[in-house]
């Protein structure tokens, strides 16, 4: 995954941002590792692009500092750094081909030809446009474009590619090829590559590491398996993936878990890892959908799920199949739950109003933290 | 260019043919006013100008005579050369003031472009004669800055070449020409992405190579169209030259206007008249490509 040297690439520390009276960036501080692929995530007015500009030398902080590779650059210009960026709408040359887009950097720094010409046929080679050199910018498709705008920004060996919604002006396909495609060659290269991106999925399926943000403020940095499976808050929780949060009476616990008994004799269990639960009190817990099997009552014997698992029965409301899922819609008591089942051999074939119990594993239901800001 | 893809194939290509007669018949009702209106009155201009002028009356054999005349008269290239030359440097101060005030409002106080936009419009069309007297007001004798000189006592008699002379005709000219100068900068301005001045600058460009690299080449079409407007304008200007140029420097212009309406000699005029047009295409066309050459 990331290269062996554990290296800080970029330092952000204590970094402010206003424009005006409002705050863009609240105190951020984030360290992005040398050789990995981060991606900042969030809502549009999050702040995520802001601090993407400010690494550029497009915004400069008004408090704090960005230090890259170890050296100050928080009031440097953007073309006294060491970074490059792809921009959401590309912003080619117009008047330029293909080769004098991707030249443009090189010939600044003074590269001559052969290794002018050298060096911009090897990247053009890597993102796969080599053959439209002579091509002017207006001529290129959409996703040419792209590719020729990653090309402009590479071929000057960046010490990190700041990439800013780079694929949202793509039709789905195309941005899910991009997707596979970006993340071999930040492999092949071996480039610091931050990336922006309001895009959860992309977000989980490319990066070695995320950062959430929201309202300004950088609520958790982690692997996606970390940010999915076990989310800093309830914002994050729900913005990841789509989640059931309900609250649980804690009737009983042990074991490290919080448990509520049900009227049917059934229960419900959270493990706590480390989250507080006094007895009596009532507790918010998230579950993923995809965690829940959902059982048909009839066949539902004391046999469903390992011990431990949390059972609870419910109605079938509403039934919404997109292919290879269908997410059903239950109601039971503990509110409305989502449960999703892969469209396999094994899936029950149920309709609304079917009598079903609801499980799900110890360790799949966790404890959800306030949120760490308002709204 | 590279790759050699291959041709389109027969049935674009005929697509495109039948696209291509849709658009003439779409622009049918334009060319014909244009042929009604600009070319024929043209051509009728020119005709005159190989007419000859006998008792007050234009008649056959159709000649050189009139060319001839314009050509080797010493007042006539005298006139001519002092046209060009004022109307070149006008053009050339117009878009120097033009370019700049143009960038400013496009990408310093983009908020504010469309307001400042719309007060050069209000100049452009803020009347012409009333623009020229305001300018004998400033630049004569008893004028703005004679009186504000004497006032501070740094001349003692007002000076009498402010006005009545080429410094008054280029003032005056380049006043008027400024706004005929920035509408075409602006509108190629506004084509120019923000964007791609970030690109820029990300990657490596200083402000002023940036300018040079990027922005320049962007705009040139909208500054060629501006030097063609200046340039036009100025030549075929007599308003200008007849009211703040006095005696010794009128253009071409008030030459053809006297050989109208004074001489009634319309042959020698009209060919005055198409030599000025020929002039003025091949400088336009000259700068033009000169210009492509320097800025790539």
């Amino acid at each position: 995954m990331t290269t062996s040297s554990s290296a800080t690439a970029i330092q952000f520390e204590g970094v402010n941002k206003f424009f005006g009276r409002f705050q863009a960036v609240k105190d951020l501080n984030l360290e992005i590792r040398e050789g990995e692929f981060f991606s900042l995530l969030g809502p549009s007015g999050c702040g995520k692009t802001t601090s993407l500009r400010m690494l550029a030398g497009f915004e400069e902080a008004d408090s704090g500092c960005i230090l890259l590779r170890g050296s100050d650059v928080t009031s440097a210009p953007p073309n006294k750094r060491p970074v490059n960026m792809v921009f959401q709408h590309y912003e080619l040359f117009p008047h330029m081909t293909v080769f004098g887009n991707v030249a443009y950097g090189l010939r600044l720094k003074k590269v001559r030809d052969p290794e002018l010409s050298r060096r911009v046929q090897e990247m053009l080679r890597v993102v796969r446009v080599d053959g439209l050199e002579g091509r002017g910018a207006r001529q290129l498709s959409g996703g040419q474009q792209q590719r020729v705008a990653l090309a402009r920004a590479l071929v000057n060996r960046p010490a990190v590619l700041l990439l800013d919604e780079p694929l949202s002006a793509l039709d789905v396909k195309l941005r899910k090829q991009m997707q596979i495609e970006l993340k071999s060659i930040q492999h092949q290269l071996g480039t610091t590559f931050v990336y922006v991106t309001h895009d959860q999925e992309e977000a989980l399926l490319m990066s070695d590491r995320i950062g959430i943000m929201n309202q300004g403020r950088l609520l958790q940095v982690g692997t996606p398996r970390e940010i999915y499976g076990r989310p800093a808050d309830a914002f994050v929780a729900d913005f990841v993936g789509s989640l059931n949060a309900f609250d649980l009476r804690v009737d009983e616990v042990s074991g490290g878990r919080a448990v509520m008994r049900l009227a049917d004799g059934e229960h419900v269990a959270v493990a706590l890892e480390g989250a507080v639960a006094a007895p009596a009190s009532t507790i918010r817990v998230a579950i993923r959908p995809e965690r829940i099997r959902v059982t048909e009552a009839q066949a539902a014997g004391a046999d469903t799920g390992a011990p431990g698992a949390s059972r609870v029965g419910g109605v079938v409301t509403a039934v919404d199949y997109v292919g290879s899922l269908t997410t059903y819609r239950i109601e039971t008591a503990l509110g409305l739950i989502a449960a999703q089942e892969a469209n396999d051999t094994l899936a029950p074939d149920l309709v609304v109003g079917d009598r079903v119990v609801l499980s799900w594993a110890p360790d799949a239901a966790f404890v959800l933290p306030p949120s760490i800001v308002e709204g | 260019m590279a790759g050699g893809s291959g041709r389109p194939l027969t049935a674009g290509v005929r697509a495109e043919r039948g696209r291509l007669l849709v658009s003439i018949a779409q622009l049918t009702p334009a060319l014909a006013y244009f042929a009604l209106f600009y070319v024929g009155p043209l051509l009728v201009l020119v005709y005159i100008s190989f007419l000859t002028f006998r008792n007050f009356q234009f008649v056959e054999p159709l000649s050189f005579n009139n060319y001839a005349n314009v050509v080797t008269s010493e007042t006539f290239r005298v006139l001519f050369s002092r046209t060009v030359l004022l109307s070149l440097l006008s053009a050339v101060l117009a878009i120097a003031i033009a370019y700049p005030f143009t960038y400013i409002i496009t990408f310093v106080f983009p908020g504010r472009s469309r307001s400042l936009y719309f007060l050069i419009l209000v100049a452009l069309f803020g009347g012409y004669l009333v623009r020229i007297y305001a300018w004998r007001t400033i630049l004569g004798v008893e004028g703005v800055i004679n009186g504000t000189l004497m006032t501070l006592g740094v001349i003692e008699e007002p000076i009498r070449e402010i006005l009545n002379g080429p410094f008054a005709v280029v003032v005056s000219m380049v006043n008027f020409l400024v706004p005929l100068a920035v509408l075409p900068i602006y509108a190629a301005m506004q084509n120019v992405s923000p964007g791609v001045i970030e690109a820029a600058r990300d990657l490596g460009s200083s402000r002023l190579q940036v300018t040079r690299r990027v922005i320049l080449p962007l705009v040139l079409p909208g500054v060629l169209v501006a030097f063609a407007f200046c340039f036009i304008a100025a030549a075929g200007d007599f308003a200008i030259p007849a009211l703040l140029g006095g005696v010794e420097s009128p253009f071409i212009g008030n030459q053809i206007q006297f050989q109208i309406g004074q001489t009634s000699n319309w042959p020698l005029a009209a060919a005055m008249a198409t030599t000025l047009i020929a002039l003025v295409v091949l400088i336009v066309a000259g700068v033009a490509l000169v210009a492509r050459r320097v800025i790539r």
